[in-house]
């Protein structure tokens, strides 16, 4: 047997040895004194679980006492947390309703016929009259030469009566306009296009009773593609 | 009624299961806790958190995982190691392990008081070894398990504790040195010294 051995051995075996662990004992100094070293420790350790404090009555009373104190802390938690919890659910179903609710107006009914027309003419927000300086400043995109010679030219008139001003909002030729309309919004070429849409999509409701629940209205469309002008025809 | 349903119950509020459980599981985590610190206060002190935290984390015990008493250690080896890392620069360790069960045969007043310095000796030198030796050392020789009850308990393999104790034993017997000076000293003084 050799020391490695006879060491790996002696950890397995503690204190009871084989006859060829003895006979390699006797003959090494080395491995009986590591013998005698593990013998020693095993004493130690023996003492040491011998003389190992036992748990004091102390600890016991403590640690129930901590028990006690938990358990009181968990009810009162779960006593304040019940009503919070119970005004968390009321409040996401009332959420959930509101939800529902306005998710159903937002679904109207559409009148049968709808499907047979095409999409409603584009309608844009009346733009709010700029300032002269600040008119003059802003750039319309990609505006034709001849418009700003009109714009120009425009300038240099003297300024239109008040009554013109209401004439040019209001044109006595039936349209009804859609934006704020001067040379400098309205310049350029202007194309009319019969469009037919439900009497519900457009606010100007005419007198006679529709037939088939459908209008048609003429829409003065700018070069921009959006709609300056309409008028109701019968 | 297991381990498994008295930590169930006692979450819940049953102060009698929790006694059980209790009295089922101190003295393991005590004397584990003892001998890594060589402290009684720090003992009682791991004991305490050891049961609060098993409680608190009473619904992330899983039964099929392996039983309440590895759960357990693993929360005092955790709560052990927090302790230790606290009191590290505070306290000049194993200076208040110094209350030991009274033997039970008699003995003289010497003989007594050296075998009372011995085992705090050795108690000094067990906690003065590195974590993972002193580990080892603890459960295998002090806590009385099999080299693989170890090696579950430390999560690493029975070879690895086999080596871990043998280098831990070297360490001890380096330390333990002047024991065995003393004990020369107290046999040579007369009978009264005799330590066996």
């Amino acid at each position: 047997m050799t020391c490695d051995e006879f060491r790996a051995h002696i950890s397995d075996a503690k204190l009871s040895l084989d006859a060829d662990a003895s006979e390699h004992l006797e003959g090494c100094a080395g491995c009986r004194a590591m013998a005698h070293a593990e013998d020693e420790l095993s004493r130690c350790f023996a003492m040491a679980r011998d003389s190992a404090p036992k748990v004091p009555a102390s600890l016991d009373a403590s640690v129930m006492a901590a028990y006690r104190q938990r358990k009181v802390a968990v009810a009162d938690r779960h006593r304040l947390l019940k009503p919070l919890a119970w005004s968390a659910l009321a409040a996401g179903l009332m959420l959930a309703a509101i939800l529902l609710v306005s998710h159903r107006g937002s679904r109207a009914p559409v009148p049968d016929n709808a499907s047979r027309t095409t999409e409603p003419p584009r309608v844009t927000q009346p733009a709010l009259p700029l300032p002269e300086h600040a008119a003059a400043k802003a750039e319309p995109p990609a505006r034709p030469k001849v418009a700003r010679a009109h714009v120009q030219a425009h300038r240099n008139e003297p300024k239109a009566a008040p009554a013109e001003v209401a004439e040019r909002r209001a044109p006595s030729n039936g349209f009804q306009n859609l934006m704020y309309c001067d040379p400098l919004s309205c310049g350029g070429a202007m194309q009319v296009i019969r469009i037919q849409v439900p009497a519900g999509a457009i606010d100007q409701v005419p007198a006679w009773r529709p037939s088939n629940g459908m209008v048609q209205a003429d829409v003065v469309v700018g070069s921009d593609g959006i709609a300056r002008a309409i008028r109701i025809v019968r | 009624m297991t381990d498994a349903e008295l930590l169930r119950q006692a979450a819940a509020g049953d102060e009698a299961a929790f006694r059980v459980l209790y009295e089922r599981l101190k003295m393991g985590v005590f004397r584990y806790a003892f001998y890594m610190t060589n402290s009684r206060t720090a003992a009682e002190e791991s004991t305490q958190e050891v049961f609060m935290t098993l409680l608190n984390k009473a619904k992330s015990f899983n039964a099929s995982q392996g039983d309440l008493g590895a759960f357990t250690f693993g929360l005092a080896r955790n709560v052990v190691r927090r302790i230790e890392r606290r009191e590290r620069t505070y306290r000049a360790r194993f200076n208040d392990a110094v209350e030991e069960n009274v033997p039970a045969a008699p003995e003289t007043m010497t003989g007594s008081l050296i075998r009372h310095e011995r085992v705090a000796s050795v108690r000094a030198a067990i906690a003065a070894l590195p974590e993972h030796y002193r580990q080892a050392v603890v459960l295998c020789d002090l806590c009385e398990f099999s080299y693989a009850e170890a090696a579950a308990r430390l999560d690493c393999a029975v070879g690895t504790i086999r080596s871990r104790l043998n280098r831990g034993h070297a360490l001890l017997a380096q330390k333990l040195k002047l024991l065995g000076e003393v004990e020369r000293e107290v046999r040579g003084a007369g009978a009264e010294g005799c330590l066996t």
